[in-house]
C-alpha cells in the first residue's frame, strides 16, 4: 500500500476576488521508503499541496479528489481521527522556520508539545534526544527560537516533525531561507534521517538541482498542475517538458561556480491562477510554443522521446504519443 | 532577566518622575504667578496677612529657592498642607487611598472579563459574537463615563431605589463587622458596574486587534498541524502571543487606581482620590490639586515600569539575545 | 455613509442656530416667567432647568462649543505633534533623542488629570481648554508622524532628491509631506472624539468657559442642582445622548477613512 496517494486533486480557494483554483488535478504516489520531489515557481500549487495532505487548508476551501494517507481518505476521517493522524502519520517540515516556532516558547516545550499530544511518554527526554539527532546540544532546548540561527531553527523544525515517528515527511521548502553552507548541511541531515529510519520524504521546492540530488523521482509543477513527472536524474538532466527546462537551467548546482556566475532565468512571470490562459498555460512563455498551444491544453501522457527510459511523463504538445 | 534592561526601564521612570515634579513645580508656581492670590481670590486680605502666608507655603525666595525648598520637602514626604481645614496633604490622601482602591480596583478586574471576550471575538473574526462585542465597545466609548453613572444613579438609585445614592456607607451607620462591610459593598456595587463597563470595552478592543494580529501566524498552522484542537492552539499558542498589549495596558490601568475615577467617584460622593481631586479642582485648593498629581503621575509612573518588565518576562525577545 | 450625514447635520445645526434661537433667551430677565424644572412638553421639547432655560437651545447652544473645541483642539494637536514629529523623523540623531524622551514623558503621565491640573491653573476659557488638550494629547500623533516620516526617508527617491541638491524644506515639502498626509487626516478624525470627550469632562469639572454653554457643561450644571437624585432626566439625558451620537459618528467614520487612506490596515 502506498504511503501517501493523491487522486485527481483540486483545491480551489475562495477569496473577495472570486474563486482561486491553485491545484488542478494533481495525481502523485508516495511508496514506503521513497523520495519524491515536487518543484515549481511560487504561486505553482506546491505547498498547497503539502498543506492539503494534513487538511490545513483555509476554511471554505474547496478541496476535490482524494488524500489517501496509508489509504485512508483524509477528507473522509472525523475530527478526532483526522488529529489524531496529523503528525503520527505524515509530518511537515515547515518553510520559514522563524515563524514556524512559536517566539515565546522554548524550542524543547514545542517538541515535547507534540510529543504529548499523541500520548508519548517521556516526552522531555525525547524531545533532546531528537534535539542530539540533528545535532544541536541538549542545552538548545532551553532557547528560544529567537536565539537560534537559521540553520538551528531548521534543525529543530526536523526534529519536531520527527516527534511522532511519522512514516510520511513533508519537507515545505526546508532550505530555502538558508544560505549555501547551511543549506548542503540541512539536505545531508535529511538524507541521512530518511536512510536511517527509512521514511518516505515528499520534498518541495522551488530548486530543482537540490531535488536531483536528494529525491528518486521528481514532479514539475506549474500553474496547478504536474507538467512532467519521472526518475529526477533523468528528468533534470534531459527534460522533456519547456518548462522544465528553463527551470533546470535557471538555477545554479551546489558546489558548480561557474553555473551560479551564469544563472539563465525564464522570462515573465507565472500566469495569475484565477484567470488561467486558454490552451496551454505555459504557451506565453514557451520558446517552442505553436499555433496549436493557444487551443490544446495538452493532458500528462507518457514521452517515448528518449529510448530506454521508463516511466518519463509530460504535459506538452511535443512529447510522445499516448502509448496503445 | 538582564541587570541592563532594568536598569534602563528604572531610569527612564525615573527620568519621567523627575519631569512630573518639574513639571508640577512649573505649574503652580510659574504659570500660575501668585498661587495665594489665586487660592483666596476674591476675598481682601491685608498686605500682612499675604505675607505671612506666602511664608507658609514657601512662596517668598527666588524661583530657584523655591524649587529647591518644594524637593526637599517632598523628598522628606510632605506635600503642604490643604486649605480645607488646614490639613496635611499627605493626610488627606491617605484616608482617601483606600476607597478608590477598594472601588477602583473592583472595577478594574471586572473590566478585565473584556480580555477573554476581545480574544473569543478576535479569534472568530467577523462572527456574529465578534460583531455584537465591538459594537458594544464602541458605544461604551462613545460614552462618557460619568454620564453612564448619571443615567444609572437616576435609574437603578432615584427611581427604582435599589441601590443608595452616594457614599461609602450609610449616613449615621454605627454598623460593624459583616454588617458593614456588606453596608459598602451595597454602596459600591452601583459605581463599580459603571466604571467595569465604562472600562470593559478598551480591554475588548485591544485583546481583539491582539488576537487578530496573530491569527495569521505559521506557528498556529504549525500547531494544528500537531493535531492540535482549536480551542488548545488558541489557548496555548495564540493567546500568549496576543498577551503584551493586554498586559501594559492592564498594568497601566492599575496605576489608574491611584487616580481614582474622578468624575465617577464625585457623582457617587465616592470618598476617594477621584472625589478629592473634583473638590480640590472646585475650591480650588492648589496644594491639594499639586500633591493629587504627583501622586496619580508616580502611580501611573510606576504601572507602566511594572508592564515595561513584565514585557521582558513574557516576551523573551525583548530582552534581546 | 450614515456617520457622515449625521455629522453634516450636527455642523449644520451648530453654524445655523445663531440666525434662528436668540442666546437673549438665556438671560435672567428673560426667563423669569419660565416655568423651571419642567418637564418636556409642547412649550418646551426638552422641557427646562433650574433656571427656566430651555434645555432644546442650550443642546442647540452646546453643539457649537463642543464642536469648535474638538475641530480647534484637533488641529492644535495634529499640529504640534506633525511639527515635532517631522523634526524628529527628518533630522534624527540627537534632535531625534530629545524630542522623542519629551515625548515619552508626555506619554506616561497620565492624560486626564494632566489636563486637569493644566485647566485649573489657567484662565478659564475656551482657547484655555482648547490649548490643555492640545498641550496634552499630542505625543501620540507626533510619534506616529515620526514613524511614518522615518519609513518615507528611507525610501529611495528621497534620497536621489537630496543627491541633486534639493534642500531639506524642499525634501519635507515635496516628498515627506504628501506622503504621510492621508495618516494625518485619519489620525486628525479619530483624534476629534477624544477631544470632545475630554472637553466634556473639563466642563463636567468646572474648568469649562463659564460664560458659554457646552454639553459638558449642562451636565455640570445638572448635577449642581441634583438633577438625577431629583429624577429631571430631560435635563441630563439629551446632552449625553448628543455626546454619544457625535463621538460614535467620528469614530465610525475615522475608521472607515483610515481604512481607505491606510494600505497596511486595508489587507486586513
Amino acid at each position: 500500500m502506498s504511503v501517501l496517494e493523491l487522486r485527481d486533486l483540486n483545491v480551489t480557494y475562495r477569496t473577495e476576488g472570486g474563486d482561486v483554483p491553485a491545484v488542478r488535478g494533481v495525481n502523485l504516489t508516495l511508496e514506503i521508503g521513497e523520495t519524491v520531489g515536487l518543484a515549481g515557481e511560487s504561486g505553482c500549487g506546491k505547498s498547497t499541496i503539502a498543506a492539503a495532505v494534513l487538511r490545513l487548508l483555509p476554511k471554505g476551501t474547496k478541496v476535490t479528489g482524494e488524500v489517501l494517507l496509508d489509504g485512508e481518505d483524509v477528507y473522509a476521517m472525523r475530527p478526532g481521527r483526522l488529529r489524531a493522524v496529523r503528525w503520527t502519520s505524515a509530518a511537515i517540515v515547515f518553510q520559514g522556520a522563524l515563524h514556524s516556532l512559536n517566539p515565546v516558547r522554548r524550542v524543547g516545550q514545542q517538541i515535547e508539545e507534540a510529543i504529548r499530544l499523541h500520548a508519548g511518554e517521556r516526552a522531555e527526554t525525547r524531545a533532546v534526544e531528537l534535539l542530539e539527532r540533528v545535532g544541536l546540544p541538549a542545552a538548545r532546548a532551553q532557547h528560544y527560537p529567537h536565539q537560534l540561527s537559521g540553520g538551528q531553527r531548521q534543525r529543530v523544525l526536523i526534529a519536531l516533525a520527527l516527534a511522532c515517528e511519522p512514516k510520511l515527511l513533508i519537507a515545505d521548502e526546508p532550505t530555502t531561507a538558508l544560505d549555501v553552507m547551511v543549506q548542503a548541511q540541512v539536505l545531508a541531515l535529511l538524507e541521512e534521517l530518511q536512510r536511517d529510519r527509512g521514511l518516505s520524504l515528499l520534498f518541495i521546492t522551488h530548486d530543482l538541482s537540490v531535488l536531483t540530488h536528494t529525491c528518486e523521482k521528481l514532479a514539475v509543477m506549474y500553474a496547478g498542475r504536474i507538467v512532467e513527472q519521472g526518475p529526477s536524474k533523468a528528468v533534470f538532466e534531459r527534460p522533456d517538458h519547456p518548462y522544465t527546462r528553463a527551470l533546470a537551467a535557471s538555477f545554479p548546482t551546489i558546489g558548480d561556480p561557474a553555473s551560479r556566475m551564469n544563472p539563465r532565468g525564464l522570462a515573465g512571470d507565472p500566469p495569475d491562477p484565477s484567470a488561467l490562459p486558454s490552451g496551454c498555460p505555459f504557451q506565453i512563455r514557451c520558446d517552442v510554443a505553436i499555433p496549436e498551444c493557444t487551443t490544446l491544453d495538452v493532458a500528462l501522457r507518457d514521452a517515448v522521446s528518449v529510448k530506454g527510459l521508463a516511466d518519463r511523463r509530460a504535459a506538452c504538445v511535443h512529447v510522445g504519443v499516448a502509448r496503445v | 532577566m538582564r541587570a541592563g534592561f532594568v536598569i534602563r526601564k528604572v531610569v527612564g521612570a525615573l527620568s519621567t518622575l523627575a519631569f512630573v515634579v518639574v513639571f508640577n513645580f512649573f505649574l503652580f508656581r510659574i504659570v500660575n504667578r501668585d498661587p495665594v492670590n489665586s487660592m483666596f481670590r476674591g476675598r481682601n486680605l491685608k498686605p500682612e496677612k499675604l505675607e505671612e502666608l506666602r511664608r507658609k507655603f514657601n512662596l517668598d525666595g527666588s524661583k530657584w529657592d523655591q524649587f529647591v525648598a518644594y524637593v526637599r520637602q517632598l523628598l522628606h514626604g510632605d506635600l503642604g498642607y490643604s486649605l480645607k481645614g488646614s490639613r496635611p496633604v499627605a493626610t488627606v490622601i491617605g484616608e482617601a487611598l483606600w476607597p478608590t482602591v477598594l472601588l477602583v480596583g473592583t472595577s478594574t478586574l471586572l473590566a478585565m472579563i473584556g480580555i477573554t471576550l476581545g480574544y473569543r471575538a478576535g479569534w472568530r473574526r467577523g462572527s456574529a459574537f465578534d460583531t455584537t462585542a465591538t459594537s458594544f465597545s464602541m458605544l461604551t466609548y462613545s460614552m462618557p463615563e460619568f454620564w453612564i453613572g448619571m443615567v444609572f444613579l437616576g435609574f437603578f438609585s432615584a427611581k427604582l431605589g435599589w441601590f443608595p445614592v452616594g457614599g461609602l456607607e450609610d449616613p449615621g451607620s454605627h454598623a460593624s463587622g459583616l454588617s458593614k462591610w456588606l453596608d459598602e459593598l451595597h454602596h459600591m456595587m452601583l459605581p463599580a458596574l459603571v466604571l467595569g463597563i465604562a472600562y470593559v470595552g478598551e480591554y475588548m478592543i485591544v485583546a481583539r486587534s491582539a488576537m487578530i494580529e496573530t491569527l495569521n501566524e505559521d506557528y498556529l498552522q504549525l500547531a494544528r498541524a500537531k493535531g492540535m484542537r482549536e480551542d488548545e492552539v488558541r489557548r496555548r499558542h495564540a493567546v500568549p502571543n496576543a498577551r503584551l498589549p493586554v498586559v501594559s495596558l492592564s498594568a497601566i490601568n492599575f496605576g489608574f487606581i491611584f487616580g481614582g475615577a474622578i468624575a465617577v467617584e464625585s457623582i457617587f460622593s465616592w470618598p476617594g482620590i477621584g472625589q478629592a481631586t473634583y473638590l480640590a479642582v472646585r475650591g480650588p485648593d492648589l496644594p491639594m490639586l499639586q500633591g493629587l498629581f504627583l501622586l496619580i503621575s508616580a502611580g501611573v509612573i510606576l504601572a507602566n515600569l511594572v508592564a515595561d518588565l513584565l514585557y521582558g518576562k513574557l516576551d523573551p525577545r525583548v530582552l534581546g539575545r | 455613509m450614515a456617520s457622515l450625514v449625521l455629522l453634516i447635520g450636527f455642523v449644520i445645526l451648530a453654524i445655523i442656530t445663531p440666525w434662528i434661537t436668540d442666546r437673549a433667551d438665556f438671560n435672567a430677565i428673560n426667563t423669569g416667567d419660565n416655568p423651571t424644572n419642567h418637564p418636556p412638553d409642547g412649550d418646551y421639547l426638552l422641557g427646562t432647568d433650574r433656571y427656566g432655560r430651555s434645555v432644546a437651545l442650550q443642546l442647540m447652544w452646546g453643539a457649537r462649543v463642543s464642536l469648535f473645541v474638538g475641530f480647534a483642539a484637533t488641529v492644535l494637536t495634529i499640529v504640534i505633534g506633525v511639527l515635532i514629529g517631522l523634526t524628529a523623523g527628518f533630522f534624527g540623531g540627537w534632535i531625534d533623542s530629545v524630542l522623542m524622551r519629551i515625548t515619552d514623558w508626555f506619554l506616561v503621565i497620565p492624560f486626564l488629570p494632566t489636563a486637569i491640573v493644566l485647566a485649573a491653573v489657567l484662565e478659564r476659557s475656551l482657547w484655555t481648554i482648547v490649548m490643555v488638550i492640545g498641550i496634552t494629547s499630542w505625543p501620540s500623533s507626533a510619534r506616529l508622524i515620526r514613524s511614518q516620516v522615518l519609513s518615507v526617508r528611507e525610501r529611495l527617491y528621497v534620497d536621489r532628491a537630496r543627491a541633486l541638491g534639493a534642500g531639506r524644506l524642499h525634501i519635507v515639502g515635496r516628498h515627506i509631506l504628501p506622503n504621510v498626509t492621508p495618516l494625518i487626516l485619519a489620525s486628525a478624525t479619530l483624534a476629534v472624539p477624544i477631544s470632545i470627550l475630554t472637553e466634556t469632562t473639563l466642563s463636567f469639572l468646572g474648568l469649562g468657559d463659564p460664560t458659554e454653554i457646552s454639553w459638558g457643561g449642562m451636565l455640570d450644571q445638572a448635577q449642581q442642582s441634583s438633577a438625577v437624585t431629583s429624577g429631571h432626566w430631560w435635563y441630563y439625558l439629551p446632552p449625553g445622548v448628543a455626546i454619544m451620537l457625535v463621538v460614535l459618528a467620528f469614530t465610525i467614520f475615522g475608521r472607515a477613512l483610515e481604512e481607505v487612506l491606510d494600505p497596511r490596515l486595508r489587507k486586513r
